[in-house]
């Protein structure tokens, strides 16, 4: 049976969640779920593709302005920079 | 001016003494096999075509006479117990494992390379050179010259990856040029620019290096020991080989290698050359005195240089430095490429590079002779193809006109006696079966060395060993002709200089029957008609054309089937061909295969659209990417993301696809708009995939 617009959007905001590093304990969950229960009570009733993308855009919109997400620890891409330069001979 | 010591070494009187030893040797031996040659000739070389085969005879000869004599200069030195000269010689265990370390960087250059493998390969070090305890002394450097995404967003993905797999952070970076100028040199000279002052000593890996820590850490302090030194070579060698011609590849590099390398360094001692990867190079003589220009001469000899090591070792000998090849030192593995036709489109840019140097070996000013003869070794290894060819014609038309012109009884004008043509087999064999022998006892000897040194169980005990050798001959002597037919082609077009794309190098892939076919075809249709020729001339000659005719003939299906990886693994069942590694144990070399999968990309999504996806690697992306384009550049951007978020990468080109991967503006606006799309639309099912739905 094809999943709801809110199943979608409830399945998205944990896995995002998950991927970010976040543990999923019953406050977390708690409040997933009060967001998308929130958007789908905000919706608009229209065709059901509407309806879909209306209600994932939104949820995920609200998560990134609701949700704390940890900061990734990201590794320094290269050192500070120590310009030198290479010395070319006058002959070959 | 220089800035190294200045005393005289003492091994430079042992180099003068060897290399004139040499240098008699092989004269004496070209002297002898010439005036053999001569005997062998209908008119004793009293024609202009026979004087062109004595010439080319000479040079050949000569040629393969170095390679007789330094194997043996191996064998004997292997059996005294090793080189009083060379630099391991010089210093016991206790004072090497007493000296201080400095600060090392380890440097890995990549161009479009799997990063399975490449990365995989420098996790494997970074874990060896962890065990040894010394690891804070060093730091890794990924140096990509990678333009397509897929590779270049891939290798910066495993990174991050192995930062957080090694806790390796602030010790593992990258760095990406986008502009990729001066090849693999101009990209470590970047490097050099941007952070060599950091270091006293840079290591140099290829794509499909392997070093020991242990061996690394030795390196280091071997240059500690020896200041004069401004690069030390370790002489890698060849695992890994899974398909039938790396494995021959990497049979006679580990049967044959330890004595070529012992006999070459026996004669370069503090002048050898720099190949380029798996040494260790002394940062602040290499940044002084090791630019290199381009190139000022005209066609071939203008422009950057293509072959930039044997120049930097050169370079740096010049400056007082030393360069030393240390076949001692253990440890240090690269790969095969996995078949001829790979082998040979590596050949190609050598062959460019290596005779691009016959302008610096006559021209550059200063230069030691010992380099300039280094250059000359590159360079004959290249061009004794074209002269073989050439032999191979001239003997053809000299064959031609004994049969199909009348005997000329007076070939040198105004002499009174009449010369009376004659050819003799039997000369002809013994002088084929001494050349022959040339080729081949320092092969023997090679068996000898490890049978001596208790090392045929390392190729599966005497019997295998003996059978595995007749094998590598066998395909050896295959392979010659094709070589020398290909080769002769890279030089012609080096000379003509033929533009040539610059391309990763493939280390898997097998060779399919279709591009074996277009490759070979012309060399076996040439070889079909030379011996057709012969056989019409004379069925002596046609006899005598078949060692070179036939491997030609058969060129197509010998490619195909020796790049197989069934054909290799059907000799190892059989025990044939084996080599230490496929019997005992490498724990480097385990290391490299347990850690594949840490080091691959999960699911079969494109390196961008993971980038895109994943919220951890957008972000990582998102904060390394230069800041975001204004402009007119701006509004392109935007309508390529706009497609690309309506339709999906897939039909984007690579440029597009990289331009889009450098905005972490465009970056982050892809990523939530992925995220907010219908699970039926391309970045939905992307989400759907990534998060298992």
């Amino acid at each position: 049976m094809a999943r709801s617009s809110c199943e979608h959007a409830l399945s998205r905001v944990l896995a995002y969640l998950r991927l970010c590093g976040v543990p999923l304990t019953r406050e977390i969950r708690v409040a997933a779920l009060r967001l998308v229960e929130e958007v789908v009570a905000e919706s608009v009733a229209g065709t059901d593709a509407e309806d879909d993308a209306a209600v994932l855009e939104r949820a995920m919109s609200l998560f990134w302005q609701r949700f704390e997400l940890p900061a990734p620890v990201l590794p320094p891409v290269f050192p500070p920079l120590e310009r030198g330069s290479i010395h070319y001979d006058d002959t070959l | 001016m220089s800035d190294a010591p200045v005393r005289t070494p003492g091994w430079r009187a042992a180099a003068r003494w060897r290399r004139a030893l040499l240098t008699l040797l092989v004269l004496a031996q070209t002297i002898a096999g010439v005036a053999a040659m001569q005997t062998v000739l209908p008119y004793r070389g009293g024609n202009p075509i026979e004087i062109g085969l004595l010439a080319l005879f000479a040079i050949l000869f000569c040629w393969i006479s170095v390679g007789f004599w330094v194997g043996v200069t191996g064998f004997v030195i292997r059996r005294l117990g090793g080189d009083p000269h060379a630099l391991l010689s010089r210093h016991d265990r206790n004072a090497i494992d007493g000296t201080a370390l400095a600060r090392t960087a380890i440097v890995m250059p990549i161009y479009h390379e799997g990063v399975e493998r490449t990365l995989g390969g420098l996790r494997a070090i970074y874990r060896s050179l962890e065990a040894t305890g010394a690891i804070e002394h060093f730091d890794f450097y990924i140096l990509s010259d990678s333009r397509n995404p897929d590779y270049w967003l891939s290798e910066k993905t495993v990174w991050y990856q192995l930062c957080h797999e090694l806790g390796a952070f602030g010790r593992l970076f990258y760095r990406r040029r986008p502009i990729n100028m001066n090849y693999k040199s101009g990209n470590v000279a970047d490097f050099l620019r941007r952070w060599g002052k950091r270091y006293e000593y840079m290591i140099v890996l290829d794509a499909d290096s392997l070093m020991e820590g242990r061996t690394l850490v030795d390196m280091v302090r071997l240059m500690q020991l020896e200041p004069r030194v401004g690069i030390l070579q370790t002489s890698p060698t060849i695992v890994s080989a899974q398909s039938l011609f790396a494995r021959v590849q990497q049979f006679s590099n580990q049967l044959y290698g330890p004595l070529f390398t012992t006999g070459l360094a026996a004669y370069q001692l503090g002048e050898a050359a720099y190949w380029g990867h798996n040494a260790i190079i002394r940062v602040r003589p290499f940044m002084a005195h090791c630019g290199l220009r381009r190139l000022r001469g005209f066609g071939l000899f203008r422009g950057a240089i293509s072959s930039h090591d044997f120049v930097e070792a050169a370079y740096i000998a010049r400056a007082g430095h030393e360069v030393w090849l240390e076949p001692g030192l253990e440890g240090s593995f690269e790969e095969s490429p996995p078949s001829l036709v790979d082998e040979l489109a590596r050949d190609k840019r050598w062959a460019k590079g290596n005779l691009q140097h016959l302008w610096l070996m006559l021209f550059g000013r200063g230069l030691r002779f010992a380099h300039r003869m280094a250059f000359a070794n590159g360079i004959m290894s290249y061009l004794a193809s074209p002269l073989w060819l050439a032999f191979l014609a001239l003997s053809t038309v000299a064959t031609a006109s004994l049969v199909l012109q009348p005997i000329d009884y007076f070939p040198t004008p105004h002499s009174l006696f009449p010369l009376w043509p004659r050819w003799n087999p039997e000369w002809a064999l013994g002088l084929a079966g001494t050349t022959l022998l040339l080729l081949f006892v320092p092969k023997w000897l090679a068996v000898l060395d490890t049978l001596l040194t208790r090392r045929a169980e390392d190729h599966g005990g005497f019997g295998r060993l003996l059978s595995s050798m007749l094998v590598e001959m066998l395909i050896s002597t295959l392979l010659a002709p094709i070589r020398m037919l290909a080769h002769s082609r890279h030089v012609i077009e080096a000379l003509f200089n033929v533009t040539m794309r610059w391309a990763g190098q493939n280390r898997s892939a097998e060779t399919g029957w279709r591009e074996a076919l277009l490759d070979q075809a012309p060399g076996s249709l040439l070889a079909a008609a030379w011996a057709g020729f012969a056989w019409w001339l004379d069925p002596m000659f046609f006899y005598w054309s078949l060692p070179v005719a036939i491997p030609l003939i058969l060129a197509a299906p010998t490619s195909v089937l020796f790049a197989r990886v069934a054909s290799g693994q059907a000799f190892r069942r059989a025990g044939l061909l084996l080599v230490r590694q496929e019997i005992t144990s490498e724990p480097l070399l385990a290391d490299l295969a347990a850690g594949a999968a840490a080091v691959t990309e999960h699911g079969d999504r494109s390196a961008f659209v993971n980038i895109i996806v994943d919220p951890i690697l957008n972000r990582l992306h998102v904060s390394t990417t230069r800041e975001s384009i204004r402009g007119s550049k701006r509004e392109t951007l935007e309508r390529l993301s706009e497609r690309c978020r309506l339709e999906g990468p897939d039909r984007l080109s690579a440029r597009e696809l990289s331009l889009l991967a450098q905005d972490g503006v465009v970056l982050e606006s892809l990523h939530r708009a992925a995220w907010q799309a219908i699970p039926g639309s391309y970045w939905g099912r992307a989400v759907s995939e990534r998060i298992g739905d």
